[in-house]
Order: C-alpha cells, then sequence, then structure tokens
C-alpha cells in the first residue's frame, strides 16, 4: 500500500513556517518516512501535483502568482494546511495594506515602471481563506515545529485537529499581582517601552509594568517563549475566536487596564494590534481597491 | 420555538403612524400567534396572552408597543409580562418592541419610515427572543430587615412603621443622627419608640465600606468606631436623595442612578418616586431639609410601603443576568477583575474567572473587555447585537442611514423622551435612526461599531451618561476610552471617524436627544470617505 | 517561438526569482538579469511602527536568517539613542547571531546547494536525495542545524524569529545550566563542521576542475571587519579592488556616501552599486566569498589553516563563483571557534546584560551587520516619540544581484536564443545562482527539472522564449 502523499507550498511570506519545519531535525525523517514529500520548495515539479493527499500552505496571498499557485494546491489537496500567521491570518505583511499599493511601491522604487511580467501585486494581502476553504490552521510566526508536525500528522492520518483556546496568560509563567486587586485605577500611570524600564522585573506580569503585552488578546500553544524572555506578546498566534478582531479587542480590554492617551500617543496602537491579523480584521485594509493598483 | 407577536395600538398613537400589517408581514410567517390590541394593558389582554401561552406551547413572546423602559418602570405594566411568565415563558424571552416612543411617536410625518423602521424593530425583538437563552430564577425568602443610611426624622418615621409590621432595621449615620433625631421635639414619642426598639439597632459615625447581594438578601458592612460589622439585611432604605455621601458609597456596590448633582435618582419621579433601579434599594424621595413635615411623613410611608411591598412576599424570585464564562477559553488573564467597577470578578484558584452572583449587577462591561471573548451576558449576548447590527444594515432608506447605540441608563430613555420633543416642535426626526438597546455604554463593543460601519451604516452614534451618572459607576468612562482609542483604528483604515460621534446624555433629555439626531444627519453628508461598505 | 512557460521556483530575496535573458539586433544574448519577482513592502510597512519593534518586525523579511535582522535592528536603535550596552550583552548577541549563522550555512551547503554535487548519479538531486543516498549527510547537517538553532532558542527566546536583542542591550541574561549546555552544544559541533568543510574543499576542487573558468570575473568585494579580523557582529565596512587592493572603508552610519540603489526594470529588487564608480560599474559582491578574500585572520587556529588552505589552493582574491561553497564552510568552523571562545568568556553568564533607553532623540540610527550571505544595513529615521519616519534596508542578497547577474550571462553571453535555453546552459545558470545562496536560494531541487525560469527577450523587449521544463 503506497504512503499518503505530501506536498509543501511557500506563498508570499518569509519561509519561516518551512524552517520551523525543517526544525522537527530527526523528526522531519520520520515525518517523510510517513508520507511520500512529491513536491515542496526542496524537491519536486515547479507545478504541484493534480492530486496530492495533503498540502501545507505558508504565506500570505500578495500577488498574482500566490493565487495561482494557492487554487492550485486547493485543487489538488484532499487536505489542506495552512501554516502559519501569513496563510491563517494574511500576516505582518498585512501592514502593507495600510497603504496603497502605489504608495509601497514607490517607497521602495520610487517613480520606476515596473516590467508586465512581473506577477501583478494584488490591492491587498490576504489570507488564504478568503480563496479557498481550509481544512487545518496552524497559526503562529512562525508556529512551533510541534505544532507544524502536530497538524501534519494529524492530516495524514486523518485524525481531527483542535488547537488549544485559551489565552496566552494560561501558558505564560508570570505573576499576576495588581491585576488581580479590584480597583478601577490603571495598573500603571504610563505606556512604557520594554527598554523604558529602570528594571524589568522578571517574575512579574508585563502589563502590570506599564508594557503593552498582546498576550490576554491571543491564542496560547506557543509556549509563552516571548514572555519567558521578558519581551511582551506581539499576538503572532492570533485570536483565538476570529470574529473579534485582535486590535479591537486590545481597545476594548486595555481600555481599563492602561491610560488610552498613552496608549494613542505613546506607542503603535495599529502596528501592535493588528501586526499579524489585518487581512482578517473587520477592515483588512485602508484603501477600497482590487487588482494591484489604487483608485 | 413558537413564537407569540402581540401589537399594542397604544390607543391608536400607534396605527395613526404605522401600518401595522406591513410592519408584522415579515416576522409573521414565523410566529405561531399573531394577535393586535387597542392596548395590551386594556383587561383581559394578559388573559388571552396566557392562554395562547397554554394553547400553542409558546416559548418566546414579543410586545410591540411600549418601550421595554415602560415596563420597567411601571409595576402595573410589568404585571403583565409577570403574568405571561406565570404561564410558562421564560422572563428572558419576553421582550419589548418599541414602536411607539422611538417610532410611531419619534416619526410622525414619516408613516413610510416609520412603518419600515416598525418592522425592523419588531424583527430584532423577534430575534431576540428566540435566540435568548432561558434565564434560571433563583428564589429566596426575603429577610425582613431594612438598613436605613442616614437618621433624618423621615427616616425614623419609615423605621417606626417597618418596626410595627415586625421587620428588625439598622438605623446608621454618618454622625450622631440618632442622638441628633431624638432631640427633636416633635418626633421625640416616634424617636423614643424606634431608639428603644429591640428590634433596631443603631450605628453613629458610620461610613458603608462593602455591600453585595439584592432585593430579600444583602449584606451592607459598615465601618463605625465600634469596629466593622456585617449586616444581613432584605432591604436598603437611603434617607434623603441628597446624601451624596452615602450615595457614593452605595454606587460602588450597586446599581444607582444619580442625576446632575449626584442625587440619587428614582426609578420615576411621579409615579415610583420611592423606588431606585435597584429592586431592593429605596429612597425617600424628599429633596429639601426644609420640606414640610407632611410632606416629609408621606414620603416615608412611601418609602416605607414600597419596601414592605416587596419584603413581605413569602418568596421573591430572581433573574439574575450575570456574566458567564467560558472556561475553554479563559486564561486566567484577570482583565475582567480589573475592568468590573464591583468587584464581581475574581481569579479562582482553578485559575478561571469567577463571577460574584451577589455583586454581578449585568453591565456587561467585563463581557467587551475579556480580551479572548470568553465571556457573555444573557440580558445582551453577543450573537444578538451583532445580528441586530447586521439587520438593522438592511433596513432600507433613502439617504443616510444612522444606527444608535443606548444604553438602559439614559440613551434609551432620553429617546424615548424625544417623542415628547417631537410632539413639542411638530416635526420628526428622520425614521432612517435605528436604535440598539444595551444595557451599559460598557457593554458596547468596538466590533459592533466597526461592523455597523462596515455593514453600510453612514454614521454611528453612541449615547452616554453623563460623566458620573452611570448607574454601573463607570461603563460610560470605559465606553469613551474605547470610542476614543477606536477613532485610532478606523483613521488608519482611512474612515472619517467624525462619523462615530459620542452624546453625552441624561435620561429625561428628550430635546437633546432630537437634536442629536439632527445634528448627525445635517453633517454626515459632506463627510468624507469611509462609507464602509463590502471589501 | 515561445515555448511553454513552468513556474520559476528561484526563491527568495523576499521570495521568488528568475532569469531573464536579453537578445540584440542580431537575436544573440547581450544582457542577463536575475529578477526578483517578490515583493511585500518592508520599507512603507515600517513607517509609523515604534522604532524599538524593528527588531521584532523586520526579522520577519527572512525565516532562515531572522536573527541577523534581529541584530541588524537593534544596533541600529543603539545608534539612535546613542547607547553602549553592557558587555555581556554584547557577548550574548554575537552568540546568537553565529548560532543562526550557523545553522543556516549548514542548511545551504547540505540542503540546498549540496544536492547539486553530493548526491552523485541515481539519487535525486535534491534533499531527499541526500537523505537517501547519503544518509550520513543528512545527519550532519541535522545535527549542525539543532545545534544552531538550540543557541538561538537558548539565547534570544525562540528559534524563529528570535526576541531577546533589545535596545540596550538583552532582555534576558544566562544562567550556568544555559552556558553548560551549549558549550556541549558547540563542541559537539566541531567534528562535522570540520568534516563539511574538508568536503567543501573537495567540492570545490572538483567544480572548478568540471567548470574551468566558470564565473571568475574580477569583482569588487565588499564586508564588516574588526580590523583585520572576521567579525560578523560589528566592525567597519571594508571595500576591495577586484585586484584585492584597499578601496573604501567607513562606518556603517555613512553607507549613503558610498552605496546608492537603482531600481531595475524587471525586479522588485533594487540594486546597490558603489557611488564612487557609478551604477553601470558600480558593482560589487558580499557573502562568504568576500569575506574570506578580506580578512587576515579567522577566528581560532582551526579556522585560520583552513584559510591557509584555501589561499594556497586559490590565491588571493579568489573572484571564482564556485569557491563560495569552500568559504562558507570555513566560515561555518570559524563561528564555531568564535562560539566556544565566548561561552568560555565568564561574563556569558553576567546578569548585568541590559542598560535603560530613553526615547525622545529625533534623528537616525543606522547599523550593519554580516549575514550569513552578506552585509546587511539597516536604517532608521525616526521622530521624537519614537516612530520610524523612513526607513532604509539594505539586504544582503541584493548586493549580489550583480554578480548574479555577472555568473547567469558569462553562460549565454553570445549564444542563440536555443542555445541559450538549453538544459546544459541552464544548469550552469543554476551552478552560479546557487553557489551564491540568495537567500532560501533557488537551490530547490527538482527531479530533473529547471528551478528556474529562463525567459528570453528581443530587443524591443517582448518575449521570444521561456524556459523552465527540462
Amino acid at each position: 500500500m503506497s504512503k499518503p502523499t505530501l506536498a509543501t507550498v511557500a506563498l508570499g511570506g518569509c519561509e519561516g513556517c518551512h524552517v520551523s519545519l525543517l526544525d522537527s531535525d530527526e523528526g522531519l525523517l520520520d515525518l517523510l518516512a510517513a508520507a511520500d514529500l512529491v513536491h515542496s520548495p526542496f524537491n519536486g515539479d515547479e507545478e504541484i501535483p493534480s492530486r496530492v493527499d495533503v498540502v501545507m500552505v505558508e504565506g500570505a496571498i500578495t500577488n498574482s502568482e500566490d493565487l495561482r499557485r494557492l487554487m492550485a494546491a486547493r485543487a489538488a489537496a484532499t487536505t489542506l494546511v495552512a501554516v502559519g500567521s501569513c496563510a491563517v491570518l494574511g500576516g505582518i505583511g498585512g501592514l502593507r495594506n495600510l497603504n496603497r499599493v502605489s504608495e509601497v511601491t514607490a517607497e521602495a522604487f520610487g517613480d520606476a515602471e515596473k516590467s508586465e511580467l512581473l506577477p501583478t501585486l494584488q490591492g491587498r494581502v490576504r489570507a488564504v481563506s478568503d480563496f479557498v476553504d481550509v481544512d487545518i490552521s496552524v497559526p503562529g510566526c512562525a508556529p512551533e515545529t510541534s505544532l507544524i508536525v502536530d497538524a501534519l500528522v494529524a492530516a495524514i492520518s486523518g485524525d481531527a485537529h483542535e488547537l488549544p483556546r485559551r489565552n496566552l496568560c494560561d501558558e505564560c509563567p508570570r505573576e499576576k499581582r495588581t491585576l488581580l486587586e479590584h480597583s478601577s485605577e490603571f495598573v500603571s500611570d504610563n505606556v512604557y517601552a520594554l527598554m523604558e524600564l529602570d528594571v524589568i522585573d522578571e517574575k512579574q506580569c508585563l502589563l502590570e509594568q506599564g508594557v503593552i503585552c498582546m498576550g490576554p488578546m491571543t491564542r496560547e500553544g506557543c509556549g509563552a517563549k516571548c514572555t519567558v524572555m521578558n519581551v511582551p506578546c506581539r499576538g503572532c498566534m492570533g485570536p483565538s475566536r476570529l470574529e473579534f478582531e485582535q486590535g479591537g479587542k486590545m481597545v476594548d480590554a486595555l481600555a481599563a487596564v492602561l491610560p488610552a492617551g498613552a496608549i494613542m500617543y505613546m506607542d503603535d496602537l495599529i502596528g501592535t494590534g493588528y501586526r499579524f491579523s489585518m487581512p482578517v480584521s473587520v477592515f483588512p485594509a485602508a484603501y477600497d481597491h482590487e487588482g494591484g493598483d489604487d483608485a | 420555538m413558537p413564537l407569540g407577536i402581540y401589537v399594542s395600538r397604544c390607543g391608536g398613537r400607534v396605527d395613526a403612524v404605522v401600518d401595522i400589517d406591513q410592519a408584522i408581514a415579515g416576522v409573521s410567517k414565523r410566529a405561531a400567534v399573531v394577535r393586535v390590541f387597542d392596548d395590551v394593558f386594556d383587561t383581559g389582554v394578559a388573559e388571552r396572552i396566557a392562554r395562547d401561552v397554554t394553547d400553542c406551547e409558546l416559548d418566546a413572546v414579543v410586545l410591540a408597543g411600549h418601550s421595554v423602559e415602560h415596563y420597567s418602570k411601571s409595576l402595573s405594566a410589568n404585571h403583565l409580562r409577570e403574568k405571561i411568565a406565570e404561564a410558562g415563558v421564560n422572563p428572558n424571552r419576553i421582550v419589548a418592541a418599541n414602536i411607539l416612543e422611538q417610532c410611531a411617536l419619534a416619526h410622525p410625518d414619516d408613516p413610510a419610515g416609520a412603518t419600515t423602521k416598525a418592522s425592523a424593530i419588531i424583527d430584532v425583538a423577534a430575534k431576540r427572543a428566540e435566540m435568548a437563552e432561558a434565564l434560571e430564577g433563583t428564589s429566596i425568602e426575603p429577610r425582613c430587615a431594612v438598613m436605613i443610611l442616614g437618621v433624618t426624622a423621615e427616616a425614623v418615621v419609615a423605621a417606626q412603621r417597618l418596626l410595627r409590621l415586625g421587620y428588625s432595621v439598622v438605623l446608621a449615620d454618618r454622625e450622631d443622627g440618632c442622638e441628633r433625631t431624638g432631640r427633636a421635639q416633635s418626633m421625640h414619642a416616634t424617636a423614643s419608640y424606634v431608639m428603644g426598639h429591640p428590634a433596631a439597632e443603631l450605628v453613629d459615625s458610620a461610613r458603608l465600606v462593602d455591600g453585595d447581594g439584592y432585593l430579600g438578601d444583602y449584606h451592607i458592612t459598615l465601618d463605625s468606631p465600634e469596629g466593622r460589622s456585617t449586616y444581613r439585611v432584605g432591604g436598603i432604605l437611603l434617607a434623603r436623595p441628597d446624601h451624596t455621601e452615602w450615595v457614593d458609597e452605595l454606587r460602588h456596590h450597586f446599581r444607582v442612578d444619580v442625576d446632575d448633582e449626584g442625587f440619587a435618582r428614582s426609578l420615576d419621579p411621579s409615579m415610583h418616586p420611592a423606588e431606585t433601579v435597584d429592586e431592593g434599594i429605596m429612597v425617600v424621595p424628599v429633596r429639601r431639609a426644609d420640606a414640610l413635615e407632611r410632606d416629609k411623613v408621606a414620603a416615608a410611608d412611601a418609602a416605607a410601603m414600597a419596601l414592605v411591598l416587596r419584603l413581605s412576599q413569602s418568596t421573591v424570585t430572581h433573574y439574575r443576568d450575570t456574566s458567564a464564562v467560558d472556561e475553554s477559553l479563559c486564561g486566567g488573564c484577570a482583565t475582567c477583575v480589573r475592568t468590573c467597577a464591583f468587584g464581581a470578578c475574581s481569579i479562582g484558584a482553578d485559575g478561571f474567572s469567577h463571577v460574584d452572583e451577589r455583586r454581578c449587577v449585568g453591565c456587561g462591561k467585563c463581557v467587551v473587555s475579556c480580551p479572548v471573548g470568553a465571556r457573555d451576558i444573557v440580558n445582551s449576548p453577543h450573537d444578538y447585537l451583532l445580528d441586530a447590527v447586521r439587520s438593522l444594515a438592511e433596513v432600507p432608506a433613502e439617504g443616510d442611514k444612522v444606527i444608535g447605540f443606548l444604553c438602559g441608563g439614559c440613551g434609551y430613555p432620553a429617546a424615548d423622551h424625544g417623542a415628547s420633543e417631537v410632539a413639542n416642535r411638530g416635526r420628526g426626526y428622520p425614521a432612517s435612526f435605528l436604535p440598539v438597546r444595551i444595557p451599559c455604554g460598557g457593554r458596547l463593543d468596538t466590533l459592533y461599531v466597526l461592523e455597523a460601519f462596515k455593514a453600510g451604516f453612514d454614521a454611528v452614534c453612541v449615547y452616554r451618561c453623563r460623566e458620573g451618572h452611570c448607574h454601573n459607576l463607570v461603563g460610560n468612562l470605559d465606553m469613551d476610552r474605547r470610542i476614543n482609542l477606536l477613532r485610532t483604528v478606523l483613521r488608519s483604515r482611512n474612515l472619517d471617524d467624525a462619523r462615530l460621534r459620542i452624546v453625552d446624555i441624561s435620561p429625561f433629555e428628550g430635546e437633546r436627544f432630537v437634536e442629536s439626531v439632527e445634528e448627525v444627519y445635517a453633517t454626515v453628508g459632506a463627510l468624507a470617505n469611509g462609507k464602509g461598505g463590502p471589501l | 517561438m515561445p515555448e511553454t512557460v513552468t513556474l520559476p521556483a528561484v526563491k527568495r530575496i523576499e521570495g521568488h526569482g528568475r532569469v531573464s535573458l536579453h537578445l540584440d539586433e542580431s537575436g544573440r544574448v547581450a544582457d542577463a538579469h536575475f529578477d526578483v519577482v517578490e515583493f511585500r513592502g518592508f520599507e512603507k510597512m515600517l513607517q509609523g511602527r515604534m522604532v524599538w519593534e524593528m527588531p521584532l518586525i523586520t526579522s520577519r523579511i527572512c525565516g532562515v536568517c531572522p536573527v541577523s535582522h534581529h541584530l541588524a535592528a537593534v544596533r541600529a536603535v543603539d545608534n539612535l539613542y546613542g547607547v553602549e550596552i553592557p558587555r555581556a550583552a554584547a557577548l550574548l548577541r554575537e552568540l546568537l547571531h553565529l548560532g543562526g549563522f550557523s545553522q543556516d550555512h549548514a542548511l545551504h551547503f547540505f540542503f540546498l546547494a549540496g544536492p547539486d554535487f553530493l548526491t552523485g548519479e541515481g539519487a535525486s538531486r535534491d534533499l531527499l536525495g541526500v537523505i537517501e543516498a547519503r544518509p550520513d549527510l543528512a545527519r550532519r547537517a541535522i545535527a549542525l542545524r539543532r545545534a544552531g538553532q538550540r543557541i538561538v532558542e537558548i539565547v534570544g527566546g525562540r528559534k524563529s524569529h528570535p526576541v531577546a536583542a533589545i535596545p540596550g542591550g538583552m532582555s534576558k541574561g544566562l544562567v550556568a545550566e544555559q552556558r553548560l549546555e551549549m558549550l556541549s552544544l558547540v563542541r559537539g559541533m566541531v567534528d562535522d563542521a570540520m568534516f563539511a568543510a574538508e568536503l567543501a574543499s573537495e567540492t570545490t576542487a572538483r567544480l572548478l576542475a568540471e567548470h574551468p573558468g566558470y564565473a571568475s570575473q574580477p569583482t569588487y568585494n565588499m564586508a564588516q571587519l574588526r580590523g583585520e579580523n572576521f567579525a560578523l557582529y560589528d566592525g567597519r565596512i571594508r571595500v576591495v579592488t577586484p585586484e584585492g587592493a584597499p578601496f573604501a572603508e567607513f562606518d556603517a552610519t555613512e553607507y549613503a556616501s558610498h552605496i546608492a540603489e537603482k531600481t531595475l526594470d524587471g525586479s522588485y529588487a533594487n540594486s546597490p552599486y558603489l557611488v564612487a564608480l557609478g551604477p553601470d560599474a558600480g558593482g560589487y559582491r558580499v557573502g562568504p566569498l568576500a569575506r574570506v578574500n578580506m580578512v587576515e585572520y579567522m577566528t581560532g587556529p582551526r579556522s585560520d589553516e583552513l584559510l591557509d588552505g584555501f589561499r594556497r589552493a586559490y590565491g588571493r582574491p579568489v573572484h571564482s563563483v564556485l569557491a563560495f561553497h569552500h568559504a562558507r564552510m570555513i566560515e561555518l568552523v570559524a563561528s564555531i571557534e568564535r562560539m566556544l571562545a565566548i561561552l568560555e568568556d565568564d561574563e556569558v553568564v553576567s546578569d548585568n546584560v541590559r542598560v535603560r533607553v530613553d526615547r525622545g532623540v529625533e534623528g537616525s540610527g543606522i547599523a550593519a551587520i554580516e549575514a550569513p550571505r552578506g552585509t546587511l544595513i539597516h536604517h532608521y529615521d525616526v521622530d521624537m516619540v519614537g516612530r520610524v519616519t523612513k526607513a532604509n534596508l539594505i539586504v544582503a542578497t541584493t548586493h549580489n544581484v550583480g554578480s548574479l547577474d555577472n555568473a547567469v550571462l558569462e553562460v549565454v553571453r553570445g549564444l542563440e536564443r536555443d542555445d541559450a535555453v538549453t538544459e546544459s546552459s541552464v544548469r550552469q545558470m543554476e551552478l552560479g545562482i546557487r553557489a551564491h545562496d540568495p537567500c532560501l536560494s533557488c537551490a530547490t531541487h527538482e527531479i530533473g527539472r529547471m528551478p528556474i525560469v529562463v525567459t528570453v527577450h528581443d530587443v524591443q523587449g517582448n518575449v521570444v522564449a521561456e524556459r523552465g521544463v527540462c
């Protein structure tokens, strides 16, 4: 009996998810023993075969080539696994949605013209689910190796797959102190960049130290590695309930915790609250346009 | 889920403007019963509806006509709801659809528009009724004990009535009230009776430091020179509305409505002067220390009677609207702990958020501030609110469409009072202004505002209690902060945030309400780019 | 007559790339370009962001070398705020860099470029082929990568997109157990790295013999060095002539006076050039070959000896693109020796790893770092509150666009259209492209197929042939 077939596709992203998969080290060999890797950035034909049991897709849809290859991947796949925040949420590349495409290219190339042969840039960066049904999603930037491998193993064996749903505070070992008090005061008189703290209390919740942390707004599953390292979460796993956008929830939640004025003027509400999930937010772009250029 | 639709013509005021048949055409298709009454408070109507409930096994009922405020503020009107509940419909599934004050009376010069709006309002109410979870009631035997805050002549009179009827009474004063009152000549006998009564306890130089509970079962903790004691009572009486120090202390633990001056406000100054927004907290409705003695006594009688009416029942059933936590989502982040103005949320040893149902007043602020969406609240579930925004967005209208989020404390009553203003000026405001009632400004999730714009509304109006008046203490403040942060989001998306208006308002400011609506319509057309529209 | 178009799998700079060949009037190849067809627009996206977030945002430019961006960014912010970080923090950052550097080089040699020359006949020329035909090599590669990534994880907090380098130093220091674990890991890398260097040496000799004179055009070289030493983390930028003589030396903050960028019509990448030489003649090369050409000393006795051997074999400076592989493995050994030296320094477990940094400086922050593929420059202009108003990033691979173009052109210059797109021509072009290791490289292997799409343009710019399938 032949092995299930597996393919991986890298769309518009940094390929960090593929590297995270490679980080399974010897585990990769096990995976390759369980399934036939028929196509990937490392092997196979240029085009994905017409039928593949499991296809892993990384990256967002940023241009016409990404879209073409996504549709080919979905057509081929029995099970489509979207891996990484770019594929699942649109990812950090979605920040370019705050500008017109023409402004983005102008910043890089001035008014130089580009060949028509280059793939056309999409009007806005989009998540994979904007175009196709996704069977399994694994957010994260990049997702922990074990999360990716678990999802692929589940897809290959046809098992159910679930992501943890609680927010990061569940996993994070930092202590809540002032947040547990019944008080109507803010936990800090100001909002600080991490670098501005005199001393980083290694045990205490970062929000309580006046540093904006996206942990409460973010799905757990990454092991809280950033907060363990004394660095605030930036929300790369995305929200647990996708109908609530991360930036909106950041506003709703932090309004009672930190001074609003400070959040607005001393920090970057948009770039922090929507860093990985702009394309799946209620307004995924600042300009209502399609097709690579703006109105 | 069999649905019953009952429409009240409100004595002809509704159908003078709204074509009722057309308004209920849509919802009738899925209703098990539809009836139109001249006035839903007429004799026999309650019985008729109760029979329908039994015969058709109705599970959800819409009462289209008066505002929901009417039912909360009028004991007689509320009686109708009680009868329907007795017949077997869960109280949370009896929904009022306001097609009178905010529809027929608001748009007398636009019958077509008013009819369209009425249809939408009834439809949303029907969905609310159908989607609503059954609220479970807890029945308690009310304690026959009353805490009186502030010892004045009126308070002593009320105390005497209560003591005579077998209630025990705690009289607390911030100074030496008991002694002071005792010295007044005219009060001497009454005061002596009260002070000497075995069932009366007197506490001088007292401060209220903690309180929780509800009608029939309160715990009130007082600090005094003798130390700290917790009293278990069934009701609370505020001796005077202008005892602002007591009011201030009370508001940190219970829902208290205050006016511009910080005085406790009655549920309704004419019909329910002694009652307040909390069922078990009464206020002696006399506002001046130099009021005539007979007025003071009458007021004291009113307050005592209001208390006794409630506490003399053998059981009191509470349908507590408390916030619920989904433990599969809750990570113990404690945002809710900081958000709740009443200290009702705590993180337990199990790491999850727990709600103290004795302290939760159902404002819904924690539902909004929960960063992971682990909470919801029965009185205004998320799915319902989102659906309401989207359904209302589909209501056809020529010209601009505006959605109004109206809080139960001020915005919504003010909108109701808008009807009087319309009558005064003889001109309605646009019928494309569509209202959504929320229990408190704190229940407004920025998501609903964003979705409203996305669904196509040209402007979003948010009404909030004036500074310091929110009867959920800081619901208005939190909402204000959230909305202002939201402006940054709107601007980042190139949406003109002038399309989002916050209006400070008090519950009786009908004129201000109408003016605010007209102002939005006058200015929104000129605003730049930004009609959400589907992308 | 246009042939069937197949998909480019040439990857990376910020994405995918392909080759375009341009014909002159006589129908022969006159020019060639390596075009980048992916674009994400980081320069614009960074505007409006807080500058201390740059180490976290720019790392997402690349999933293979996020560490390089993380560190270049944080050093640029330190530069902006005039920060002197504690010595322990500098050691930790360098250690983090070297951890990422070593796993990246191992990845490239064994799994990306390697399959070209390591698997022999019969096995597929890709990572699967290496695993099948040379499981010993696969295991060494995995071991090297695992060690390097573990160092990144310990020091940086996570393997993918590390977080610990913050303005002012590091967010967290090391504890003794972590130091011991890393010492053991790094010591374990030595053997595999020496083996790889030997293998690279043999392979390079073989390739040079098989493709004599291929892609050896003399070129300027650029790298950031610490004095005369191989030092990836900081130093001064130097440029040497094709003969190896000093041409320029400057601090990273002065880069704009020496390096400018021109836009490319058929590519989403910009092409940097030396201002002094002009846009047409100002090309230069960065990366392992450039670095190895320019240093006097590597980092320890083993890598110094390997460098000697390299020079004895090929002279100095070396221009043949095929020597990249050998140079790359020498760097692997050097990074391991340096990691050992750092770990043996007791200050590495000091808890003084940061100083406070206050915002409130309006101005520019600029820094350069030697990423695995070459010099990486980050430049941010910032307002008083700390928001980025403008950003310029010169990513390592873009410096080599010209060198890549030349390697490709050399194979097919003067050939007629049909001769230019034969399998043998395309394979040769690939050889040169992959040697440069342009980010997650076109060293993606496809069984018997070209990973690169080659398009041929006539003098009007029309596409007259495309080739991607063999």
